[in-house]
């Protein structure tokens, strides 16, 4: 051949190259029995080490807690079959007996104890999960565990079904202690899914667990692809690389992904406006209660750019609904001071107040609530509060609002996020005169003596319906002294592509219901 | 310049680095340091916090001991070549650098080759038809090229090329091979579109510098063939000043490319420097951070030395 037919034949063959490279469309298109899921990205599966990824519900679908949530409300057997309170410090649990890890060994009470042990020590990033009356974590067989307290903990169960307390295998850990959870070692959970390789710079491939104690599993591999940005996921959503992902601003994703999104009636996170009331002019009750009726909470939402509910109480009524009915919710928080949006009372308030010309304050913000915060600003120059608004990275921001220094803690719009969905315990570490002090999350720093009478009360009370009055009570003792505004919740959304369906997607589903992707419908 | 000379130079430029790498990784820390917030902040970020468990992280990473006594530390391990672990990630710091490192060379080599053919063809092309159609079009474009940051270029070609026309993926940085150059082709020309209109603005000028050169006219005079004349007698003047500002258009392409690797979900070393920044996560910062000035200083070298090889002018200098 001479060299000009050489030539011929090496453009053709690139130009070849090039044509079947571009006719295969923008990336991989999924297999029907395999999902792409989108998510920021996910270092290592240790959790006691890293909140890098924490919230992406990877984790969730190798490493199983003993119990979860139910929609209906209440909790569920999961890894225990069952679980009996012999006395009201003492709490057993009984292990499905069937459940083999995805090495084919068996789960055994060890795992457990040596899991949660791990998750507790000191240094550990979900220790918090843990309360201190906790006294022991004990096998009592095989398929036993005893958790002993030094004083009733009713909340239990709620912590146990926690997203970040997952069960891994005892052996596997010793076994690579040093590497646990990193890319390379993994975890070996019972989940119906086992972690084939994880790679932060890219994502992870995941493949069905055959010794799986649930039966066959809806998809024979899960890959994850990991996201700088949700603009990049909602492109990548939109041309068919991915069939499932979380947004956390959900308009903006719906919007470049062109789909609609499928949208929880609740969540535990929520936004709030504090109000430091150790100093002026936040220590002058007229001030607060002026700006809660200052403050639409709808408009706020609409703002915020989130998919939201609005707020009125402290804790969020769908979480006292595992207390009681609705009827009962209601009875129970009857007389409780209310604020809705009202320019002619929030003026009034100001005027009896020590600022009835208003006043200028300097707020603090951070990236996440930024939105929200402007438009604070402009509800409140209605009544007269002129306020400046300082953006702080959320380190800097961390360490004001749990310095010794509490004086120095700005009044600020604060996404406050739920331990758990026990109503007791999801929002205690921000009540209280014990977090007013370094270290603590209560920046209003309100509390009276009361408040920290019915905050423990609460947490160790086991009848729901005393806990119910306990805790209308504390929403109650809130409302009157408003030192801080509950604005609204955020609301845990999922963009899915056209095919797909997730019928029971509701507050908790995400993390706390199982391995999510098994309600996960496909062709519907 | 003989073999002395040269040797003088490179280890006079290789001291400088030895002294940078102390310089800037004092700095950094020190301003890791006096920044509000600390690890601990970032590891716990808005979850409930125990004493115990503040005291055991600041235990760990040696929150409790003196600023120079953290510092010394840090030194005396990276001294070792061990630069300790990711506090985010957990994951050693050269691993985490040497997972990144390929991917952001690969797109900075790539999106370099695009400046430099289309910056210095264009140029040449636009000298050549100098106040004519042609020139007056690449002028044009150039203005936009250099107008447009790169993350915009980036989601005008994510939205024409991944969601228009699917031709290319929208994410990620493929399996490797000719996948991996499919996958980078558009975060290339995003991050090269600017900096293609920087080259070409500086190959017009100084090709048209040349042209009215008297060597050039005579060249001319004496009857060479016009190839010849643009070869060897316009090409090679007009690209030495070219020669300089691609050395640092390289450094940039490799470690600047932060917003288009944002854009396309690249990890690359200029997204881990931003991450390791605003989690103060001070051993990846301060392996990342000396990297970067690593391969400014190196490239910078590599520069001069094949300024030197071109221009012998400014070996007679030095020598």
């Amino acid at each position: 051949m001479s060299t000009r037919g050489k030539y011929r034949l090496a453009s053709l063959a690139a130009a070849a190259l090039v044509l079947s490279a571009c006719s295969s469309g923008g990336g991989t298109k999924a297999s029907s029995d395999v999902l792409q899921v989108g998510s920021s990205a996910v270092a290592t599966l240790d959790y006691s080490k890293s909140n890098y990824g924490y919230a992406n519900s990877l984790g969730n679908l190798v490493l199983e807690p003993l119990v979860v949530t139910k929609q209906a409300g209440g909790f569920g057997p999961w890894l225990a079959k069952s679980w009996t309170q012999p006395n009201p410090t003492t709490y057993v649990y009984k292990l499905r007996t069937d459940v083999k890890f995805s090495d084919g060994q068996p789960l055994t009470a060890a795992d457990v104890v040596q899991s949660l042990d791990y998750y507790k020590a000191d240094g550990s990033l979900v220790a918090f999960n843990f309360p201190s009356t906790l006294k022991s974590i004990q096998a009592l067989d095989s398929s036993t565990v005893e958790f002993k307290f030094s004083e009733p903990y009713p909340a239990w169960n709620s912590t146990l079904s926690g997203a970040a307390l997952g069960i891994f295998e005892k052996k596997f850990f010793e076994a690579h202690k040093s590497t646990f959870g990193q890319p390379g070692t993994g975890v070996i959970g019972t989940g119906p899914w086992q972690v084939d390789s994880l790679d932060a710079t890219t994502g992870a491939a995941l493949s069905a667990n055959k010794y799986y104690w649930g039966g066959k599993v809806p998809y024979s591999k899960i890959n994850f692809s990991f996201f700088s940005n949700e603009t990049n996921e909602a492109v990548a959503l939109r041309t068919g690389e991915i069939d499932v992902a979380f947004p956390q601003d959900p308009r903006a994703f719906a919007s470049t992904a062109k789909t609609k999104l499928t949208t929880a009636k609740t969540g535990i996170d929520k936004v709030e406006f504090w109000m430091n009331t150790l100093v002026a002019p936040w220590n002058d009750i007229h001030v607060r209660r002026a700006v809660a009726y200052a403050l639409d909470r709808n408009a706020l939402v609409n703002a915020s750019g989130v998919v939201g509910s609005p707020l009125d109480t402290v804790i969020p009524r769908p979480l006292l609904l595992q207390l009681g009915t609705t009827e009962q919710v209601n009875t129970a928080l009857d007389g409780l001071r209310e604020y809705p949006p009202d320019l002619t009372k929030a003026k009034a308030e100001m005027a009896q107040s020590a600022y009835p010309h208003g006043t200028t304050v300097t707020l603090a913000t951070v990236k996440a609530v930024s939105t929200t915060s402007q438009a604070v600003v402009a509800e409140l120059s209605a009544i007269g509060i002129t306020a400046k608004l300082e953006t702080q990275t959320d380190e800097a921001n961390n360490a004001e609002l749990t310095s010794g220094n509490r004086e120095a803690i700005h009044s600020q719009v604060v996404p406050v996020g739920g331990s758990g969905i026990d109503p007791g315990l999801a929002y205690d570490y921000m009540f209280g005169s014990a977090n007013a002090k370094a270290g603590g999350w209560n920046g209003t720093n309100w509390s009276t003596p009361e408040v920290d009478k019915l905050r423990a009360e609460g947490l160790r009370e086991s009848d729901p319906a005393k806990r119910l009055a306990i805790y209308a009570q504390l929403i109650k003792q809130y409302a009157d002294a408003e030192p801080l505004v509950p604005l609204y919740t955020k609301n845990q959304t999922v963009a899915l592509r056209p095919g797909y369906t997730w019928p029971d997607f509701g507050a908790d589903s995400l993390f706390n219901e199982g391995p999510w992707p098994l309600w996960l419908k496909r062709g519907q | 310049m003989d073999w002395k000379d040269w040797a003088t130079f490179v280890s006079k430029r290789l001291a400088a680095l030895v002294v940078l790498f102390v310089v800037l990784s004092f700095v950094t820390f020190a301003l890791m340091y006096v920044s509000p917030g600390t690890v601990v902040d970032v590891l716990l970020a808005g979850r409930p916090r125990s004493a115990a468990t503040v005291h055991a992280l600041n235990v760990e990473y040696h929150l409790d001991k003196p600023f120079m006594v953290q510092y010394w530390m840090w030194v005396r391990d990276a001294l070792r070549f061990n630069f300790g672990s990711s506090i985010q990630t957990t994951l050693p710091v050269t691993d985490e650098i040497k997972a990144r490192l390929p991917t952001s060379l690969l797109l900075g080599v790539y999106a370099y080759v695009l400046t430099m053919v289309s910056g210095i063809g264009l140029g040449v092309l636009a000298a050549f038809r100098n106040k004519r159609a042609v020139d007056r079009v690449v002028v044009a474009g150039t203005v936009v090229g250099l107008s447009m940051p790169s993350f915009v270029a980036g989601v005008f070609l994510l939205f024409v090329f991944a969601v228009q026309l699917p031709w290319f993926p929208a994410f990620g940085k493929g399996d490797g091979g000719l996948d991996t150059l499919w996958h980078l082709t558009l975060p290339a020309v995003a991050l090269a579109m600017t900096s293609a209109a920087y080259v070409l603005k500086h190959t017009r000028a100084a090709v048209l510098g040349v042209l009215q050169q008297d060597y050039v006219v005579f060249a001319r005079a004496r009857g060479l063939s016009n190839g010849r004349v643009i070869r060897v007698y316009v090409l090679r003047n007009a690209l030495i000043p070219i020669l300089t500002i691609s050395g640092v258009l390289f450094s940039y392409l490799i470690v600047g490319g932060v917003l288009v690797e944002m854009t396309f979900s690249i990890q690359g070393i200029g997204q881990l420097l931003v991450q390791s920044a605003t989690a103060k996560d001070l051993p990846m910062l301060q392996g990342v951070v000396l990297l970067v000035s690593a391969v400014i200083i190196l490239v910078n070298l590599l520069t001069d030395v094949v300024y030197l090889i071109a221009d012998p002018r400014l070996r007679l200098k030095h020598g």
